[in-house]
């Protein structure tokens, strides 16, 4: 017997039937509503840059970078300002990557898996997203007014610090889950303690999540403006140019994203240029970090091997 | 002389009962394996045997194991020491992400036992085969090395810390035939000096390698006798049917 639908000796087997040719028009639109989302995405990007770059432009020198501002802000450089940030983010780093390092350690290796460090991590979690101005009271409240620290380098970066725990907890969390646990059981069976597995295994391994964490951590931190706003920067400090030691940690410092905003909003008649070649600076200091970051991660990624 | 002694020992899940009142001595300097159909609680027995089934917080044992006469469940039982004198080798060779010379090290660094590393290194690796094969490779990372060279630096591994017992959980079963043969022909060599515990789901690789066989169905050792005879002339019908293959 004939099977029922068996083809034509003539037809062509494989010719492309009208719902074939649908699909394929299907597919050709959804390879460019996804491909524009990412022109689209990647558009403003780059336009900042350029835009930044290009308007900036007529004051960016060497001299703008180790000069001290002049002329009410109006001219000169903006080494105070590039110099308080780089000792706010060194010193918020300073604090806050063993603290978040120890307790992510602590709720991932050490804590029974249970209620309380489920909620503990969420917590965590959400404390990453509480806005940044709210940080800022706080730190005014707890550094500058209780803590005595006054308005300050330390207690500016100490705000910054806190702000960036949750961020430096969770990535370092998400740093040492990839760690494969066999690696972990291996250890225990040759009877090594938590703490010589953490420390000869699990942490070597996790290096490059956890540096991860750390450039985001810079980078948020070193644009904030409300929080070191409230806790230690000022408009003006005058500060011998290019001198890198010009600041003790209990004095109040300059910060980039805060001249920005001061340069941009509160002083009359300033060129045209300033605030773009200001913002030039902080986001090159941002990137530079990184660079060096990623430098760092790829160079432990490469040792890593499995 | 027996190395374990098992007793009327139950174990828990949370609320499932994996192990129900076993009760069983393993000879020492010989090769004991566990068979019975998966989830029999045959990997469990074992993992008890240096309690790390104890890192799974949810789980709970009643009854007593000891070793050459010491129980394992007594209050001033340190798990270093239990776990440096047993150790165990999974199912998935597990090298640490170090050098091969670092593997075989790690034990006697992290025990800080006073001894001439590099002769440790050479006799275990040489002990399980390799020391021929790496000895001019021994700083290339382990996880390089072929999943049966793995299996083989992992048993190295315990080696140095002078165990007394050597468990393991299906070591060949991410191994092809021929590897597979060369670890039992390694396990055969290493009874000689240590009393060796294998779980395996292979009836073949139990006939193969071991003196004393264990049968486990639903958390209870159905019988147990010398390999010959449990698989020749099984008592319990249970057995039968298992080793025919007619369910399992």
């Amino acid at each position: 017997m004939r099977p029922v639908m068996a083809p034509s000796p003539t037809a062509r087997r494989f010719a492309e039937t009208p719902a074939i040719a649908r699909r394929r028009r299907q597919e050709r639109v959804a390879r460019r509503l996804l491909g524009g989302g990412l022109i689209l995405s990647l558009l403003p990007l780059f336009a900042i840059l350029f835009y930044l770059v290009w308007q900036a432009a007529p004051l960016l020198s060497w001299r703008f970078l180790v000069e001290s501002p002049r002329d009410g802000m109006r001219a000169g450089g903006l080494w105070p300002a590039l110099l308080g940030t780089l000792y706010l983010v060194g010193a918020a780093l300073a604090a806050a990557t063993p603290v978040g390092i120890l307790a992510a350690v602590y709720l991932n290796e050490y804590a029974q898996p249970g209620r309380f460090s489920r909620i503990v991590g969420l917590a965590v979690i959400n404390l990453a997203g509480v806005p940044s101005i709210v940080h800022a009271l706080f730190g005014l409240g707890a550094f500058v007014a209780f803590a005595g620290l006054g308005r300050s380098i330390l207690a500016a970066s100490l705000t910054l610090a806190v702000m960036s725990l949750p961020v430096i907890i969770a990535s370092t969390t998400e740093a040492l889950k990839s760690v494969p646990q066999s690696f972990r059981e291996a250890s225990w069976n040759l009877g090594a303690t938590r703490w010589q597995t953490t420390w000869h295994i699990v942490l070597p391994n996790a290096m490059p999540g956890i540096f991860t964490g750390i450039i985001l951590m810079v980078s948020r931190t070193a644009g904030e403006t409300a929080p070191v706003l409230f806790t230690g920067a000022v408009f003006y400090k005058s500060i011998a140019g290019g001198d890198l030691f010009a600041y003790g940690l209990l004095d109040q410092c300059m910060a980039l994203s805060v001249h920005l905003f001061t340069v941009s909003t509160q002083v009359p008649n300033v060129p045209d240029a300033l605030p773009y070649a200001i913002a030039v600076v902080l986001v090159a200091t941002v990137l530079g970090v990184n660079a060096l970051s990623i430098a760092l991660r790829v160079y432990l990624r490469s040792r890593k091997n499995w | 002389m027996n190395c374990i002694e098992v007793d009327g020992l139950s174990l828990w899940y949370g609320g499932f009962q994996a192990l129900r009142n076993v009760s069983v001595c393993i000879r020492e300097r010989q090769i004991t394996a566990l068979i019975g159909p998966s989830g029999c609680g045959k990997s469990t027995l074992l993992r008890t045997f240096n309690r790390i089934s104890e890192r799974d917080p949810a789980v709970r044992v009643e009854g007593s194991i000891r070793i050459h006469g010491e129980e394992i469940f007594g209050p001033e039982v340190s798990l270093i020491a239990l776990r440096k004198s047993v150790g165990m080798v999974f199912q998935r060779p597990n090298p640490l992400p170090i050098s091969i010379f670092e593997n075989v090290a790690f034990g006697l660094r992290i025990h800080e036992v006073d001894t001439a590393v590099e002769a440790a290194v050479e006799e275990a690796l040489t002990a399980v085969g390799l020391w021929e094969d790496l000895r001019f490779r021994l700083h290339a990372p382990a996880t390089e090395l072929a999943l049966e060279q793995q299996q083989r630096l992992c048993i190295a591994r315990l080696l140095p810390l002078k165990p007394e017992i050597i468990l393991l959980d299906e070591p060949c079963s991410a191994l092809d035939a021929k590897a597979t043969l060369a670890i039992e022909e390694l396990l055969g060599r290493l009874a000689a000096q240590y009393s060796i515990v294998i779980v395996t789901h292979s009836m073949a690789q139990a006939r193969r390698v071991s003196s004393e066989c264990f049968f486990m169905l639903l958390g209870e050792v159905v019988e147990h006798g010398p390999t010959e005879q449990l698989f020749t002339n099984p008592r319990d019908p249970r057995t039968g049917d298992y080793i025919a293959g007619r369910f399992g």
